[in-house]
């Protein structure tokens, strides 16, 4: 039954493909922004500091599948906290799902409009389609999802290699020096948002029973985080390298203004579609695990007749949540790290702790009762 | 476009009701009907400017001050 962990399993390298889509879509698009404008040429350090936050995440989702195998985070809340509170918790995961796959919209929007590839088209007619293609694919299940983000992300990744590695001659990369010169505290502070984007690999927890083995999840996962590290850096680098700093602090899109230093004709095209396919991937997947998030807390068997709803209500949610793209890029960065360090870190982290108090306090009875 | 909208969600719960009242999968029904409601007064928010209050209006008044923590703990 789609939705429910059946037959078919997803193996380490569509864990790492799924997880770098679900992250760096959004990451390398604004992580350069955010980190530059605080620590200025040091920014591109932010993104590297961040590879022990998505470690920890990463493992913290596998050990906590690991405890719970079979169930999504969803299902194991209510067995972790009791039935009140793990309710309580499922909902408000369901709640911060919406709240960051509504953003997620407007982002993708915002990056359609802010590159000048549509203009005249209302806001919604582009939510409106986009919905439809993610609810297709919510709808079918997860072996579609996977499937399909896994034969995109090729071409994504490869095509995203290739602009990055064509942005190096026109890199000046003595405008990274000197390193360090911003200082510990103000390189941590740039780090806050990069650490946001990378809590989403949390979203592994809720893709772990639908893994082949917990060694594919955990390998997905640390390729996943490194990748999108590099990623990440490389691309900061390259637009400090190429916008300078002052630039790079005030453009939302650099990897776009980036691609007219670039000769090849109808980069900017070819870079906007990638997005849009990475973007409808990311997408796929938060619709994917809402409708079942809220189908498990609410003790339904299928999803699938809630995919088209959530669908509706993610395309209202994107338009009412913000303003215009001005408020859109105040209020993430003024918002999201602390969303993040509950929601992706420490939420995950206690629930860890709890599981694990559990299993060896059940062991203890158990030898008790045996002796 | 906003009355697109709000015609796709009326006619989708006009779809689904008779279907999933047929197959009494009646906590789904209830879930369609309240996600669908939601999205109803939102997209009247959007049409009239009600200026209903929204999550990211409540997700921002409790997280921007750990936001801002964060940020002062490291400058």
């Amino acid at each position: 039954m789609p939705g429910q962990p059946g037959n078919y399993k997803i193996s380490g390298y569509m864990v790492a493909a799924l997880l770098i889509i679900l992250d760096a879509t959004t990451g390398i698009l604004f992580v350069p922004l955010s980190v530059v404008t605080v620590a200025g040429h040091d920014g591109w350090i932010a993104p590297l500091l961040t590879i022990p936050g998505g470690l920890y995440v990463v493992l913290v989702s596998v050990w906590l599948g690991s405890f719970y195998p079979g169930k999504t985070f969803i299902e194991y809340l209510p067995i972790i906290l009791g039935k009140i509170i793990g309710k309580i918790v499922a909902w408000a995961y369901v709640l911060f799902l919406f709240y960051v796959f509504s953003t997620v919209v407007r982002e993708c929007l915002a990056l359609l409009y802010g590159t000048g590839i549509f203009r005249q088209t209302p806001h919604q007619a582009l939510a409106l389609l986009l919905i439809i293609a993610t609810t297709y694919a919510t709808a079918s299940g997860v072996e579609v999802i996977s499937r399909s983000i896994w034969y995109f992300s090729a071409f994504i990744i490869v095509a995203l290699t290739l602009f990055l590695l064509g942005t190096i001659p026109f890199t000046n990369f003595d405008s990274i020096f000197p390193i360090g010169e911003a200082g510990l505290n103000t390189i941590m502070q740039s780090t806050l948002t990069p650490h946001a984007y990378r809590g989403e690999l949390i979203l592994l927890a809720f893709l772990f029973p639908y893994i082949k083995t917990r060694k594919e999840a955990i390998w997905g996962g640390i390729t996943a985080n490194l990748a999108i590290a590099g990623f990440i850096t490389f691309n900061t680098i390259a637009a400090i390298g190429i916008l300078g700093v002052k630039v790079a602090s005030h453009a939302y899109y650099s990897t776009f203004y980036m691609a007219d230093y670039i000769p090849a004709a109808g980069l900017k095209i070819v870079l906007v579609t990638i997005w849009i396919v990475a973007f409808w991937g990311k997408i796929t997947l938060g619709q994917f695990f809402i409708s079942n998030g809220v189908a498990q807390a609410a003790g339904l068997k299928d999803h699938r007749p809630l995919a088209w709803t959530i669908g509706i209500l993610l395309l209202v949610f994107s338009q009412v949540f913000y303003q215009d793209t001005t408020d859109l890029f105040h209020s993430v960065p003024h918002t999201f790290p602390g969303v993040a360090l509950f929601f992706e870190y420490l939420i995950p982290g206690a629930l860890l702790l709890i599981a694990w108090f559990k299993a060896k306090s059940g062991k203890k009875n158990s030898s008790v009762t045996t002796n | 476009m906003n009355l697109l909208i709000l015609a796709i969600i009326i006619g989708t719960l006009a779809i689904n009701l008779p279907y999933l009242i047929r197959t009494r999968r009646y906590s789904e029904l209830i879930l369609i009907i309240f996600f669908q409601s939601t999205s109803l007064v939102y997209v009247f928010d959007l049409i009239f400017k009600l200026n209903i209050p929204t999550l990211k209006q409540g997700i921002e008044a409790v997280f921007m001050p750990v936001t801002q923590l964060m940020n002062s703990f490291f400058s």
